[in-house]
């Protein structure tokens, strides 16, 4: 999302909510207190699009809203009222948030939304056991219309107008920070983390404490909501924690997709006047509920508009074609350093036998070396090899602090960040400040042929801009060692000329580069260090040395 | 605890585990066919009993209606792999989210159609007394099927062509496809037998809790974290796994209340998602 869109979104929020707060003026009060309910499902929906950027789908955060609702309800059971228990509603949210996303650090995206919804129905059947536990103080039952204590003991309860105001500022409010959070640099980095978990560690962010941080908000916006819920439906019961109730914010999110909060919350708050207000007014008393019915029917949409063959859902922004060489800018590495490979014996990623036994090379600082095989020769995993022995094996040698990177093969850029956000993510892992990492992403946008392109997404690129920005991401990290793996595949001429100008310029500022790829004479012209096949060194290097 | 309740619990302990076994079994098959979590499997499950239920409930014999739950069943989980797992093959994450909010629109669409939250299942009545506990004959029968399933099951995945393109696809798919095997068919028939293995557990059960839309998520999930538990690669893994929740589901509940067996149930799901995650 860029800042503009985001801009834009918040506007209109502010605009519906101050449109809603003169609602009282045209409804009555059984339908202000179903619209305040209706209003609150804006925090689970924006945090599950939070959630979703971050690359963590889950089908806990109405659960993580009950949570917040059900610890409010307790507390206010036992005489603390708001905002204490509020508060504490919304630390409980943040709190099963971040537990949530350490639980998940193994998991993959598929696996997360199973333990989301297995959390949220554990939570449930814990909840309804408490009462035989804690008897009829266990929080679930009636609450307190929201209010504060007077200094005679008197307590000042909200109208239901009031109520609904309140509802309405609190579902501005959490939309509002959500929109703001994904839209600026941390959401950068959560939404790196989201497109490309791998390339997003490699350019020096910390895909879990990503995830912590935007689990932590999602879950203290939707406890928030779910606390103030609790207070303004009067009662607390298990029914959040439903799976009904648990597809309603994920459908939302996935519906909104790169839209983002906005569009989420938007749509959860339309479902849920929809279920509360449109549909009982209508005469609908089910079986199924109103709610169910709502539930499905937005799961149904969710379906019907992402069940669709990936091809169909991208559109190509092309981009032109790279500048000159001299253009390169930003190309030192930030410690200049050779790299030697001695005897590695190189196993598949996800291990099992040798495929390349012994493996030697050596490429110093400012040279090119081409590493060249047959399809499953282990080109791809020698590469990956180094990388992860690099800095803690002694059979690969560098300088100290010496900074090795891989552009891997697939791919390119981070799916859910533009062109700009990529860029300076990368910047800022070479160790540039803010403002010093903006600059060097913009010195880099003209001679990559993607100005025009600053704030598309990096899947929405050609593969020719894409391969391009992906390098660049390497190169702006100041690495000592890039490890290249067919970075010219699929590309047309004019790609793979800007390709090997980029790598030739980054070797002559000082880099080592291993490049490998399928194109022999390509890899040839290019190496200035020899070319590798895998077991064997041949014996014409490039034109640079000869 | 006497003899004759320790031998009720382990026999609670089977039936219920061997329940949640054919729902972990399908999970696998999905799993191993399309590398998608089947978070709807418990609702193609209790569809396929609610149909049965009401079939029976209008005049048919036990074992027709049951085939008919059964294929209903079978055919949901085709249409669930046609629907949404073959158009967005590759982008297994958004698989599992829309098949969870799949099982949801299901749900509600059954409940919508015929109207009735519950529709029982004749099952076997006898019961024993042993001591101080009872033993069902709908228990016997339920873990006699299960075993005698899970015997074709392995024999089927090991010794046919079907088995060895199942597995093949489960390894990698591309290689797969390569080899001829038509991966596309290989995961409609996963899924098919996925609801169909579902749905013939939902009417096991059917002697303790009534086919209901309202228990479909409770049955995936514990189909889900059986096959967790035990590793959702394995075949027998994910039924030893499923046998693992059902026994502490049937103790925990003995010990500290149903409400509690379910949440140590779920809880041992979380943790083994957490710890062994989809392997």
């Amino acid at each position: 999302m860029t800042r503009r869109n985001a801009a834009v979104q918040c506007a209109v929020v502010i605009a519906v909510a101050i449109a809603v707060a003169f609602l009282p003026l045209r409804a009555g009060n059984a339908v202000l207190g179903d619209v305040a309910l209706a209003l609150l499902v804006a925090g689970p929906a924006a945090g599950a699009s939070l959630a979703v950027a971050s690359g963590r789908p889950t089908l806990g955060m109405s659960a993580l809203a009950s949570g917040g609702g059900y610890v409010a309800a307790l507390l206010a059971v036992h005489g603390h009222e708001a905002p204490l228990d509020v508060g504490l509603g919304t630390l409980t949210g943040a709190v099963e948030g971040a537990v949530l996303a350490l639980l998940g650090a193994r998991l993959g995206a598929a696996g997360f939304i199973a333990l989301g919804l297995v959390a949220a129905t554990a939570s449930a059947a814990l909840v309804g056991a408490l009462p035989r536990i804690l008897g009829a103080d266990a929080g679930l039952g009636p609450v307190a219309p929201l209010g504060v204590t007077l200094p005679d003991g008197r307590i000042a309860s909200l109208t239901i107008a009031g109520s609904l105001h309140a509802a309405d500022a609190v579902a501005a409010f959490v939309t509002l920070i959500a929109i703001v959070a994904v839209a600026t640099g941390r959401g950068a980095r959560w939404r790196a983390v989201g497109g490309d978990r791998e390339r997003a560690a490699a350019t020096g962010v910390m895909p879990l404490l990503a995830e912590v941080e935007v689990l932590a908000l999602a879950g203290a916006i939707a406890g928030f909501c779910g606390a103030v819920a609790a207070h303004i439906a009067g009662i607390m019961t298990t029914s959040g924690f439903g799976p009904e109730a648990a597809s309603v914010p994920l459908a939302a999110a996935l519906i909104a997709g790169r839209a983002g909060p906005g569009m989420a919350a938007a749509l959860a708050v339309l479902e849920g006047v929809g279920v509360t207000v449109i549909l009982p007014r209508m005469g609908w008393v089910g079986p199924p509920s109103a709610s169910a019915l709502g539930a499905a029917a937005l799961a149904a949409v969710a379906i019907a508009l992402l069940a669709a063959p990936a091809v169909a859902a991208t559109r190509r922004a092309p981009g032109r074609a790279a500048g000159a060489p001299s253009t390169w800018p930003s190309l030192a590495p930030a410690v200049v350093s050779g790299l030697t490979v001695d005897s590695l014996d190189v196993r598949p990623p996800g291990g099992g036998p040798v495929i390349v036994p012994g493996l030697r090379l050596e490429v110093g600082a400012g040279e090119v070396i081409g590493l060249v095989g047959a399809n499953g020769s282990g080109k791809s995993s020698a590469l990956r090899a180094i990388a992860r022995a690099a800095g803690g094996d002694r059979r690969v040698k560098l300088e100290p602090r010496a900074r090795t990177m891989l552009l891997p093969q697939e791919r390119g850029g981070f799916p859910g960040c533009s062109v700009g956000e990529t860029l300076v993510l990368a910047a800022r892992s070479g160790g540039r400040d803010r403002r010093a990492a903006r600059k060097a992403a913009v010195d880099w946008l003209e001679p990559l042929g993607v100005a025009p392109l600053r704030d598309v997404a990096c899947d929405l690129l050609a593969a020719g801009a894409r391969r391009r920005v992906d390098l660049a991401r390497v190169l702006l990290s100041r690495p000592s060692v890039i490890l290249c793996d067919e970075p010219l595949a699929g590309l047309e001429t004019a790609d793979r000329e800007a390709v090997l100008d980029i790598l030739r310029a980054a070797a002559a500022a000082g880099a080592a580069v291993v490049l490998c790829d399928h194109d022999r004479d390509a890899v040839a012209a290019t190496a200035t260090a020899g070319v590798v096949e895998l077991g064997r060194v041949e014996a014409a290097p490039g034109p640079a040395a000869a | 605890m006497s003899g004759g309740v320790a031998l009720q619990l382990a026999l609670d302990s089977l039936a219920a585990g061997g329940v949640y076994a054919l729902v972990a079994l399908g999970v696998h098959l999905a799993f191993a066919g399309s590398g998608v979590l089947h978070l709807a499997v418990g609702d193609t499950a209790m569809a396929g009993a609610v149909v049965g239920g009401f079939i029976s409930a209008h005049g048919a014999s036990a074992p027709l209606s049951a085939l008919v739950g059964i294929a209903y069943g079978a055919a949901l989980g085709a249409v669930l792999a046609v629907a949404i797992v073959e158009p967005t093959r590759g982008r297994v994450a958004l698989a599992a989210a829309l098949l969870a909010l799949g099982g949801t629109a299901l749900r509600q669409a059954i409940v919508a159609v015929l109207q009735q939250p519950v529709y029982p299942f004749p099952s076997l009545r006898t019961e024993w007394t042993v001591g101080s506990g009872h033993l069902r004959a709908s228990d016997l029968l339920t873990i006699g099927v299960v075993a005698a399933l899970a015997v074709v099951a392995a024999l089927v995945l090991r010794r046919t062509r079907a088995g060895a393109a199942l597995r093949v696809t489960a390894a990698t798919p591309d290689a797969a496809e390569l080899c001829g095997v038509d991966t596309g068919r290989v995961r409609l028939v996963a899924f098919a037998v996925a609801g169909g293995l579902a749905a013939l557990g939902a009417l096991l059960a059917a002697g303790r809790v009534a086919p209901s839309m309202g228990g479909a998520v409770a049955l995936t999930l514990k189909g889900v974290a059986g096959a967790v538990v035990g590793g959702v690669r394995s075949p027998g893994g994910a039924c030893l796994g499923a046998l693992a929740i059902g026994t502490v589901e049937v103790l925990g509940g003995y010990w500290w209340g149903g409400g509690a067996g379910e949440a140590m149930a779920y809880g041992a799901g979380v943790l083994a998602l957490a710890v062994r995650g989809l392997r």
